[in-house]
């Protein structure tokens, strides 16, 4: 009998601090991103977001702490293994579209052929094969940034880093990309998204982390994030007075048109016990709800708690 | 390697395909064929129109015998001529189209007219039928007065007007000796070096005739090829400076450091981008020397001479090309950028200040400390080899300083790309920079 070794993880970051000048950019920060996961990566302007970003793909060297990719050491051959879309846009404007890629295909280790084959299919289904013989400049900003993101997903990285992949683009064009994010994922690859999209941030990732000042100060499966954060709230339909429970600190004026009233808990109070009180007291429970925070409230919330200590 | 050459490939191409650069390989020669050609037929049509137009001569102190200083001008130009035909031979037994460059060069004299009168003659000057007056003041002999007079004024008019008092000097000199010697005397005193033949030390202790023989001024032989690889070395880098400039503004190179280490895109940079830099100067150099191959026969370059300045063309355009891509990735912009690397421009130039100095003294102090500074040595290695011999051991002990310092600099050039490609719009300031060379 042969037991199986799981397989490594896609990025393992341990500890890893980085100093600009007196500027802390990273304080000990560890995280572990698994296979097929669209992680996401939240954080304010300035929190360190790119520094982890540029630590994790060699760009910067970290002052202390190590960083795993694929389950080793970072090698010149994982620049191949991962897509890397920066923050700061920029492609050769003044050459045609189909070659700029097909170059930095080749710059990821794929074959001239195959850069070419992959810059056709990709260009394909982001609708600008047409666009291949074009100059960089004659795109649209949007289209641009469509090829960029291209460029990312190339060479069939098994690791994605999408810095703000949906800044500038339409609707359309932000379904289409969510679309081929999801896919991607799905093919058992990974995908690191930063953004300060927290809708986005919500749709697409199952996990995150959230840097403020150097510091991680949010890491984890979202929904038991936002179940954490969430306040003491519930949605409830049901026969019971709501007033007569000595947990609930308030209750909304009236039902809304499903017919669900909000009833805000006591601090010391939790859902469970609230539905508890109402079993008890056999009430017809239609409906009960927890009341979820928006991901871009407890981010506020976090940042802010985390500037007033600092 | 894959990586450096695929980089190397695509600014190679991408830069040799661009209209700036298709535009500079075919307008700039175009250009300077052109005014080259305009200013040669500018010239002969000046020397024409001088030679056409007679000068008046009023001899008022009765010295002159116009007719004998005709004659003596004649014989001179014969001999001159016989000279010329025999260094154009000389030229087209080694190559007919350099022979074709140096021939036809001669200058007719000025046909010198006696006036009697001033009155007359400067009447002539006014009606444009001869180009000056010389008046040969009565009191010549003893006090050398001469007065001229002439349509012309300004520093153009200087050349023509140089030529003309040549020929009337000669003239007076031819008159004064008629009296005084004959035959072969009489020749010699009145050209004394027309036929003079160059012999040079060679290394072997012999002497032998001058290689540089051929009549064609100062920038002719192997130093006006060496300077040729000495502009070229500065062409070359500067592309690499253009290139890395051009690469900041496009924000690409974060894309590039996530997908090569910064060796990798440096090294490939200075092979592509230096590639296009040499192809550029390739062909300027072919345009200039062709019939090139025939002039290399002519100018007879040793060919070690001839290795040994390519390398130190390429140990030049290394060195100058890693500071112009740390000089393109420290400015904000690009005009900045090229305001930083005049220093490098400066430095370089530096062989050229002292060229007389090291032409005296090719193994003086001054010429081997510039041969061993980095910075200036292959320029000032280049000058001294085309003018004199040097030992192997020091063009050895050069070669290597200059390797190991491109190699420190190659270091210094990649460290800056990585840390400063980061800071967009931001220019480094010197702590930063003395930090990121310290940085592992």
């Amino acid at each position: 009998m042969t037991t199986e070794s799981p397989p490594p993880l896609p990025i393992r970051v341990d500890r890893v601090s980085k100093r600009f000048d007196k500027t802390l950019a990273l304080d000990a920060v560890s995280l572990e991103v698994g296979a097929g996961e669209i992680f996401g990566l939240v954080g304010p302007n300035g929190a360190g977001k790119t520094t982890l970003i540029r630590t994790v793909l060699d760009i910067i060297k970290p002052d202390s702490g190590t960083v795993e990719v694929l389950g080793h050491a970072f090698g010149p051959a994982d620049r191949d293994r991962i897509g890397y879309l920066p923050e700061e846009r920029g492609l050769y404007t003044r050459q045609p579209v189909g070659a700029v890629l097909e170059y930095l295909g080749a710059l990821k280790g794929l074959t001239r052929s195959a850069a070419k084959a992959a810059a056709h299919r990709w260009l394909e289904r982001f609708d600008l094969a047409d666009m291949a013989a074009k100059k960089v400049d004659q795109l649209s900003k949007g289209n641009q940034q469509k090829v960029q993101i291209a460029a990312a997903f190339l060479a069939g990285p098994s690791i994605a880093i999408l810095d703000e992949p949906l800044s500038g683009l339409d609707p359309v064009s932000a379904r289409l990309v969510n679309a081929v994010i999801r896919e991607y994922a799905a093919a058992g690859h990974t995908v690191i998204l930063s953004t300060h999209q927290m809708n986005l941030v919500e749709s697409l990732c199952s996990r995150v982390f959230m840097i403020a000042r150097g510091r991680r100060v949010l890491y984890g499966d979202l929904k038991e994030i936002k179940r954490q954060h969430s306040s003491h709230a519930v949605l409830v339909r049901s026969t019971a007075d709501y007033r007569a429970c000595p947990l609930v600190a308030r209750v909304a004026d009236g039902p809304d048109e499903e017919g669900l009233v909000q009833v805000d808990l006591v601090d010391a109070a939790s859902p469970d016990a609230f539905l508890a009180w109402l079993v008890a007291h056999n009430a017809s429970v239609e409906r009960f709800e927890r009341l979820s925070a928006p991901l871009e409230d407890i981010f506020i919330r976090v940042v802010q708690t985390t500037a007033e200590v600092a | 390697m894959t990586k450096t050459l695929t980089i190397a490939k695509w600014e190679f191409i991408t830069t040799v395909t661009r209209g700036a650069f298709i535009f500079a390989v075919i307008a700039m020669p175009l250009f300077y064929g052109g005014m080259f050609a305009l200013a040669a037929l500018a010239g002969r049509s000046a020397q024409a129109s001088t030679s056409r137009a007679p000068v008046a001569v009023v001899d008022l102190a009765h010295i002159l015998d116009l007719s004998f200083a005709a004659e003596r001008a004649a014989l001179r130009e014969h001999a001159r001529q016989d000279a010329l035909e025999q260094m154009t031979a000389l030229t087209a037994r080694r190559s007919p189209a350099a022979a074709a460059v140096s021939s036809d060069t001669t200058s007719r004299p000025t046909p010198l007219v006696a006036y009697p009168t001033v009155d007359a003659a400067l009447t002539d000057l006014r009606a444009s039928k001869v180009s000056s007056v010389f008046v040969v003041n009565p009191d010549y002999i003893a006090t050398g007065s001469i007065t001229s007079y002439s349509r012309e004024s300004g520093i153009f008019a200087r050349q023509g007007d140089r030529q003309r008092q040549t020929e009337l000097a000669d003239a007076i000199r031819a008159s004064l000796l008629k009296p005084a010697l004959a035959g072969d005397a009489l020749n010699r005193a009145y050209a004394p070096a027309t036929n003079l033949s160059r012999l040079v030390l060679t290394r072997n202790g012999d002497f032998q005739p001058s290689a540089d023989d051929t009549g064609l001024g100062p920038i002719a032989g192997s130093f006006g090829v060496f300077m040729l690889l000495t502009m070229a070395i500065f062409f070359s880098a500067g592309f690499m400076q253009q290139a890395t400039i051009a690469e900041r503004q496009n924000k690409m190179i974060e894309i590039l450091l996530s997908s090569a280490n910064p060796d990798e895109i440096v090294l490939g940079k200075l092979m592509g981008l230096g590639g296009a830099g040499l192809l550029q100067v390739g062909i300027y150099v072919a345009l200039v020397i062709v019939p090139g191959t025939a002039l290399l026969s002519v100018f007879q370059i040793p060919a070690l001479k001839l290795a040994l300045s390519v390398v130190y063309f390429f140990l030049g355009f290394l060195t100058f090309a890693c500071l112009m891509t740390a000089t393109g990735m420290i400015g904000r912009t690009a005009q900045e950028s090229a305001q930083l690397s005049t220093i490098w421009m400066l430095i370089a130039s530096a062989p050229w200040f002292f060229v007389t100095n090291i032409g005296a003294a090719p193994h003086g102090v001054l010429a081997r400390a510039l041969s061993f500074f980095p910075l200036t040595s292959p320029i000032a290695m280049m000058m001294r080899l085309s003018g004199t011999d040097l030992s192997l051991v020091e063009v050895f002990a050069t070669i290597v300083v200059d390797a190991v310092a491109i190699a420190v600099i190659f270091r210094a050039a990649t460290k800056i790309f990585r840390a400063s490609a980061l800071m967009y719009g931001k220019r480094p300031t010197m702590p930063e920079l003395v930090r990121w060379l310290r940085a592992a």
